[in-house]
């Protein structure tokens, strides 16, 4: 078998299931095919490094997960995105001694119901896309990547205790919008 | 209504994040035992994640491929790749 059927058996027998890895981490279509090409290319260029003690996909997954990490440092470096930690937005959620400002309604609804309706998954993406950027990533890293702590810090240039502080944010940001605009009743 | 709804709400954040201390928990706990409110969002961002989770889960088992497109471009690239080493 030639070096060039080797790659393209790469591509065919794995290429799928990495573009769908990295389309859950970026959202971006074009982005998650480019993040496959780089990891395809980066680890064919290091295929002597591939030891053979994890599986192929394992190994390639790996590489692709460095890719993604890598540019979305990058892009938070680049863009000198550094919004939120100043700009406390408590203050619209709790009153000076601390008491809530709106009150959380308890959600009734099954999670996998909720996901499986599309008109929920355009709510959901909406009020993610209203998070200030530097917190969705951190957000999206965590709760859509699955990532642990210290690659997020590393990511998006952030201690450990920001990240709380980003994630509960956002959280407390999620949590009033989704009830506003679909837990509420009101499914507009 | 209660006060100290602020520092609560941000302990149970956390306790998805870190592992809360003896005394956090406890307090978490107490708190959580008298407020409704703190009680329900507590809930809400429970469900928040195992939607998050879902989702992940779902993304990544589905059926979504890489456009025909891509895959010749991508196949192209690592043709040069090759043939540059050979």
């Amino acid at each position: 078998m030639t070096e060039a059927m080797n790659a393209d058996a790469w591509l065919n027998e794995h290429g799928d299931y990495l573009y769908r890895f990295a389309l859950s981490k970026v959202h971006d279509d074009e982005l998650a095919a480019d993040m496959v090409q780089e990891a395809l290319l980066a680890a064919w260029r290091g295929k002597s490094r591939f030891k053979g003690d994890s599986t192929l996909r394992t190994w390639l997954v790996s590489i692709l997960k460095h890719k993604i990490i890598d540019h979305i440092r990058k892009d938070i470096r680049q863009r000198k995105i550094s919004d939120a930690l100043e700009n406390d937005p408590s203050s619209h959620f709790f009153s000076e001694s601390g008491e809530w400002q709106t009150n959380p309604r308890t959600w009734h609804d099954n999670p996998e119901q909720c996901c499986d309706d599309l008109k929920f998954r355009l709510v959901l993406k909406e009020c993610l896309t209203r998070l200030p950027e530097k917190q969705r990533r951190v957000f999206e890293l965590r709760e859509l990547a699955d990532e642990d702590t210290d690659t997020i810090c590393k990511a998006c240039d952030v201690t450990s205790t920001n990240l709380h502080v980003l994630m509960y944010r956002a959280r407390l940001s999620l949590q009033a919008c989704l009830q506003k605009h679909w837990f509420g009743g009101a499914s507009t | 209504m209660k006060k100290g709804c602020d520092k609560i709400s941000h302990l149970v954040s956390d306790a998805f994040d870190r592992k809360l201390s003896w005394l956090e928990r406890i307090e978490v706990k107490i708190h959580l035992s008298m407020c409704s409110l703190c009680r329900s969002y507590a809930n809400n961002i429970g469900v928040m994640h195992d939607i998050f989770s879902y989702i992940r889960h779902s993304d990544e088992s589905g059926s979504t491929r890489l456009s025909q497109a891509s895959k010749h471009k991508i196949k192209q690239i690592l043709k040069e790749e090759c043939d540059d080493k050979s």
